[in-house]
């Protein structure tokens, strides 16, 4: 407990200002979510306001439907034929569920990053490039080049693979695999990133680059992160949620829910006594 | 020396029960290679056997005649009165009709068309010999390997005295038609019926059931009609072969009015006969992508047919191939369903096109092997090794295609 409130003083003592003297208006908003599969309540009433330009943590022990959270945002949840949504998402005052919305569209503006690195077997240049390609983002081969070029350098990724851009992008190693799936999601320009536990399969060191990568992303993009080492939510994220059995127990800023939980679940968790 | 006898506690006896485990594994894995040496032992029976009795098939016997030019001109085009005319003139110490006819035996049913596509000018020509006396110069002159009177058999010792006598590469086996003459005789026309049949047999089904797994397996809702659809095409997979042979004498001949022994409707009862057999293997190598790949391409706003075309068949491409080569490859040696659509009968000319009256290997094999001659018993087992070759080949182009398209991740 108090290793990680150390590290997390250290570092969040900038982002702490920032947060509390701007309030950051919501990217996405949501009301009264509730999700089941197979009459299974997966998540239970879930309001929850989304930061722009800022990291949002959801933290919690497995099974407290944090990820199905996440895939309810870019409505990755369609893919399960039982899964069902109840409830009001908003991105940027629009309704996500509503009838004239096309998920291709949603997605588009809604980018996500996977638990394990999950890169085309294609190459590095073409796992880039299939986004901007299929959005037709790039009208000549000379803009593409620049667009997967700027995405792997804001990926931090392009001084490693810059020689060898026609490699397979199964061939890196995973942190790379990882960070090459950030350049792909980032090729298209998105508002929002979702991450579902980008680190879960990294090493300490694969893991420092992907934060310090998230910190700068943030400048661009709205970043919405599962993650269940405290020590990353706390490291990261501005805003933090804790969900427990379903249900979203206590939101707030990070530096608030650290260091002075107001539920006695939230405060079990961070402390490391339930988990 | 009493610390040698004793057992160390680290060896497998100081632990009970661990070398009765050892015995069980290792009586395991005899059992194992027992099985793979039974298993090929029975191939290398069949091969060994089936190359000892075929490979005669591959090669004939010649006999050398002198020739003059002027007899060419003497015969003015009637290549039989060439042939009497050179026989006569080589052997003048023959004579008597029967004896003559006798002679005339060992000479072959094809030395005619030999005959008419020389060239005038040689001093000598080579004729290939009568099946009988090809069998018995193969059998090394035995008594009772052929049909052949103990005189002829003294002329055919005489004409290997001689040195007139030759064995050559048959091309003709591998380039002809059926014939009744079995020096004439080939698997050529038997080949392209084959090759045609494949064709559309390929060009049907595979496309057909690649795009029907990939409906099924990646865009079809999955509820108790597309349930129903894979157990009818799990059970049309082991539908004998005979009744899609039955479906497409009344259906494609009877009903739509399709040219009879054609290579065509034969290619389209084996499409039939191979569509679910590929439909499984596809699904399968659909099933076998992992989601992750698929929901990589969705997350990025791809549209479930950009997802499935640009990813998904990309890679259960190979898997799909390999599908349809075995699939192929029994379609290639189905005999019951072309018989059905008269691909049995006796055709001497190779086809020119689909549509033309055709026979396949395994037709050919049956046909040959009901044959009372004894040289269509070689015919018979050379024609099974030209079809075992054709197999062996499609396999390889199976693992050289899935070694192209096969990617690692």
């Amino acid at each position: 407990m108090v290793e990680i409130m150390d590290t997390y003083i250290e570092i969040k003592s900038v982002n702490v200002m920032a947060t509390t003297d701007n309030p950051t208006p919501p990217k996405m908003t949501t009301k009264n979510v509730s999700v089941s599969y197979d009459n299974n309540r997966a998540l239970k009433n879930v309001h929850l306001n989304i930061a722009e330009n800022r990291v949002t943590a959801l933290i919690g022990p497995s099974g407290c439907g944090k990820t199905t959270y996440l895939r309810c945002l870019n409505r990755m949840n369609d893919l399960i034929a039982t899964c069902k949504v109840e409830g009001e998402i908003k991105l940027g005052g629009h309704d996500i569920y509503a009838r004239d919305v096309d998920v291709e569209v949603l997605r588009r503006r809604i980018g996500m990053v996977f638990q394990k690195a999950n890169p085309f077997p294609k190459s590095i240049f073409d796992n880039v490039a299939y986004g901007p390609r299929i959005h037709g983002l790039a009208n000549s081969k000379e803009e593409l080049d620049a667009i997967v070029q700027k995405s792997l350098r804001r990926a931090g990724l392009l001084d490693e693979v810059e020689n060898r851009l026609n490699a397979s992008g199964t061939s890196l190693s995973g942190g790379q695999q990882q960070r090459l799936c950030i350049a792909r999601a980032i090729a298209i320009e998105p508002e929002v990133i979702l991450m579902d536990e980008p680190c879960s399969a990294l090493d300490p060191i694969a893991t420092a680059k992907i934060e310090e990568l998230i910190n700068e992303l943030k400048e661009r993009y709205t970043i919405v992160i599962v993650t269940h080492s405290m020590q990353q939510a706390a490291r990261v994220s501005d805003y933090t949620a804790y969900f427990h059995l379903g249900e979203l127990v206590e939101q707030g800023e990070t530096n608030r829910i650290f260091t002075a939980p107001k539920n006695s679940k939230t405060e079990a968790y961070i402390t490391g006594r339930i988990g | 020396m009493t610390d040698l006898i004793q057992i160390s506690p680290l060896s497998a006896k100081a632990v009970p029960g661990l070398t009765g485990r050892y015995r069980t594994e290792r009586n395991f894995q005899r059992l194992g290679r027992l099985a793979i040496a039974m298993s090929l032992g029975f191939l290398m029976f069949l091969i060994v056997s089936i190359s000892y009795q075929g490979v005669g098939a591959f090669f004939k016997t010649e006999i050398r005649f002198d020739v003059e030019p002027a007899w060419h001109d003497e015969a003015a085009g009637d290549s039989y009165a060439l042939l009497r005319h050179i026989v006569r003139e080589a052997e003048p110490e023959i004579s008597g009709r029967k004896a003559r006819r006798d002679f005339f035996r060992l000479i072959g049913a094809d030395a005619e068309d030999v005959l008419r596509a020389t060239i005038p000018d040689k001093k000598f020509i080579w004729l290939p010999a009568s099946d009988d006396m090809d069998m018995a110069v193969k059998a090394d002159f035995e008594e009772g390997a052929s049909r052949l009177t103990e005189q002829q058999l003294d002329w055919v010792r005489m004409l290997a005295e001689e040195d007139r006598t030759r064995t050559r590469f048959n091309m003709g086996f591998l380039t002809n038609g059926d014939s009744r003459d079995a020096e004439r005789a080939g698997v050529g026309g038997a080949l392209i019926g084959s090759l045609l049949t494949l064709v559309i047999c390929f060009l049907l089904s595979f496309f057909v059931g690649v795009m029907t797994a990939v409906y099924l397996e990646e865009f079809a809702a999955k509820n108790n009609w597309t349930a129903f659809l894979e157990v009818n095409i799990n059970n049309l997979a082991s539908v004998p072969s005979i009744i899609f042979g039955l479906l497409g004498l009344a259906l494609f001949l009877n009903i739509f009015g399709l040219p009879r022994s054609s290579s065509l409707v034969g290619g389209m009862v084996l499409a039939l006969m191979t569509l679910p057999t590929i439909i499984i293997a596809s699904r399968v190598s659909l099933q076998a992508i992992p989601p992750s790949i698929r929901e990589a391409a969705l997350a990025l706003g791809a549209t479930q047919i950009q997802m499935v075309f640009h990813h998904v068949v990309p890679l259960a491409l190979p898997g799909m191939l390999t599908g349809a080569i075995l699939g192929m490859a029994r379609a290639l040696g189905e005999t019951a369903p072309l018989m059905m659509i008269g691909m049995v009968a006796f055709i001497a000319d190779p086809p020119g096109s689909f549509t033309d009256p055709a026979t396949a290997m395994p037709v050919q094999i049956f046909l040959w092997s009901d044959s009372p001659e004894r040289a269509f018993a070689e015919k018979t087992a050379g024609a099974i090794i030209v079809l075992i070759l054709f197999l062996i080949l499609m396999n390889l182009g199976a693992v050289l295609l899935r070694r192209k398209f096969e990617k690692k991740w």
